[in-house]
């Protein structure tokens, strides 16, 4: 067993419109993010490829596979499984599932704020989530499926939170003047540094995914 | 060579092994039928979230199964359409991070394609079957695909015609929900139709003209109107269907049927309405381009009757050397050997597939 983290770290996550790969091991901190729009099938493993040959790096040499599970859009969230366990059968290597929105929640509660993460879900609906100050990541409610005016409505009444993640773009007309910080759409999307770290600390203390097991987190409305 | 075919366009999560197109090694199938028997038919989405379930299992068994290691695959093979999407995307994704991690050759394979191959395998302890001589007929007929094509050579196809409206394996499902027998309704019907008397209800036949086409859709409609007057009332709404296992999915309610509904004949009556024009046209289009094999595929290739029929239609049209052929039963229905087998041929017109290969939903084998 090689040592954390120096096991190259593959990380994946197609959970909504907005693609990320990152790739993360001794020397490696890589990040890519596109706009694969419903196309995740045909640009994901391409753009892995891509991503492996640019740091001279082979599959063999991946030790793990971080994927996001949603929630999110239900085509993105499967792509993203898809190819994480399809990696895992042919390698062999680690597995670890996060949860979608405590990705986009993560930076914001590392510089000790308190997150409402979001992801969109598709048909202007968006997923979201608030979460208590600071790490570790701890969620004070669990997460719903709705529309835009119910998010603006919670944020409202609870003006310490700071919005960030992925949410439809007419939801900033909405959001413009709600209480609480808003990220810049542009700086609030989310990380593959985010599920790297994440993902870290659970293949630190062998808490592992089976293959098999692993399966997508759907929030219904 | 040693392809692992993987294949999850509809409701069968499946992976299988075949050696050079011909030899099944191993040959795994998970199917979701009793999944969606609860709402009278397949609900797409709850067929993609068991394809992302069963895939790693059904996988790792296909290649335990045929006793080698990752190291012994020496292509990944994928169906790439038609089917439903989201179902589709799973084996495809799946297949793609194999090939691409494994190093090798990724093929997309057309399930139509796949079905028609499916003739070429051979169970695993048999030798295989001797390879269909070309030019061939094969009538190709299941729940989503009714096709009959003229092939001239590997990967050469003519669409030869299709069905106009309903699926024949898709009639079946409907005429058997009309009669109360459950889902698949090929099955359900062949068996309900035994010891019927398929003369004493007269059912229509869509013939077409010269038409190498099907249509099933008026059939169906007949049927029902030979079983409207057995019908009871329909009950009072039932509890809602909160809690149910399936959640938001909607369940399937059949109507109910007084016990005097004549089922066994209307089966029969109606099994054979299918099977006639199946079986009238395929052989009218081996005599017409001079087949010297008549292929069956698909689902409803298991179908006894429709095998009886086909071969005394050809018989009576070609003579007694063109032989009508179907895939052992497991390959008849969908499967992933018949993936790995058709890969072999793909393969061998060096049709390889590359990291960006998508699924392709509506992917027909010879465009009309
Ligand atoms: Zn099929």
């Amino acid at each position: 067993m090689v040592a954390e983290p120096e096991r190259l770290l593959l990380t994946i996550d197609t959970s909504s419109e907005q693609a990320g790969i990152g790739l993360f091991g001794p020397g490696i901190a890589a990040e890519l993010t596109w706009l694969a729009g419903r196309t995740q099938t045909v640009s994901l493993l391409a753009q892995v490829h891509a991503l492996l040959q640019l740091h001279g790096k082979a599959p063999a040499d991946l030790g793990a596979v971080a994927v996001a599970t949603g929630p999110g859009t239900f085509t993105g969230v499967r792509v993203g499984l898809s190819v994480a366990k399809g990696l895992v059968l042919a390698l062999d290597c680690l597995l670890v599932g996060v949860d979608t929105l405590d990705i986009a929640a993560y930076p914001v509660a590392d510089a000790g704020g308190a997150p409402l993460a979001a992801v969109a879900a598709g048909r202007g609906r968006v997923v979201w989530a608030p979460y208590g100050a600071g790490l570790p990541l701890r969620r004070i409610e669990g997460a719903r499926n709705s529309a835009a005016a119910d998010l603006a409505e919670w944020m409202a009444t609870h003006p310490g939170t700071t919005l960030v993640g992925e949410v439809p773009a007419d939801f900033d007309q909405t959001l413009t003047g709600a209480a609480g910080i808003v990220v810049d759409p542009l700086l609030r999307g989310r990380r593959s540094a985010a599920l790297a770290r994440l993902a870290r600390v659970r293949l630190g203390s062998g808490d592992v995914d089976d293959p098999a097991e692993l399966e997508p987190r759907y929030v219904g409305r | 060579m040693q392809i692992l075919g993987i294949e999850t366009s509809c409701d069968e999560t499946a992976a299988a092994v075949v050696l050079s197109g011909t030899r099944v090694l191993a040959n795994v199938v998970a199917s979701q039928t009793a999944l969606h028997r609860a709402h009278g038919g397949i609900v797409p989405e709850l067929a993609a979230r068991e394809h992302v379930r069963a895939i790693v299992p059904i996988v790792r068994e296909a290649i335990a199964d045929a006793g080698i290691d990752r190291a012994g695959i020496d292509a990944v093979a994928m169906t790439a359409g038609p089917g439903l999407a989201g179902s589709l995307l799973v084996g495809v994704n799946v297949a793609k991070a194999m090939a691409w991690a494994l190093d090798r050759p990724l093929v997309a394979v057309n399930h139509l394609e796949g079905h028609v191959y499916a003739n070429w395998l051979g169970l695993p302890d048999a030798e295989p079957p001797p390879p269909p001589a070309f030019p061939l007929v094969c009538l190709l007929v299941s729940g989503g695909h009714t096709e009959l094509l003229l092939m001239t050579g590997h990967g050469r196809y003519r669409h030869l015609g299709s069905t106009l409206d309903d699926a024949a394996g898709e009639a079946f499902d409907k005429g058997a929900r009309l009669l109360g027998l459950g889902y698949p309704g090929g099955p359900a019907v062949e068996r309900a139709a035994v010891g019927g008397d398929p003369t004493r209800f007269d059912l229509p036949r869509a013939w077409l003209g010269d038409r190498h086409d099907f249509s099933f859709s008026g059939l169906k409609t007949a049927l029902a109107r030979l079983v409207e007057p057995y019908r009871l009332p329909a009950p009072e709404a039932a509890d809602s269907a909160a809690g149910t296992p399936t959640g938001p999915f909607r369940e399937h309610r059949p109507m109910p049927l007084r016990d005097d509904l004549p089922v066994s004949d209307l089966a029969a009556a109606f099994e054979l309405a299918i099977v006639e024009p199946l079986a009238v046209k395929t052989a009218r289009a081996a005599r017409e381009f001079d087949a010297r094999t008549v292929l069956l595929a698909g689902g409803v290739a298991a179908n006894r009757a429709l095998r009886d029929r086909l071969a005394a239609e050809v018989a009576a049209a070609c003579g007694p050397d063109v032989p009508v052929r179907y895939p052992p039963f497991a390959y008849c229905t969908d499967n992933a050997a018949m993936i790995a087998g058709a890969a072999h041929w793909v393969l061998r017109r060096g049709d390889q597939a590359g990291w960006e290969a998508d699924v392709s939903p509506r992917l027909e084998l010879a465009p009309a």
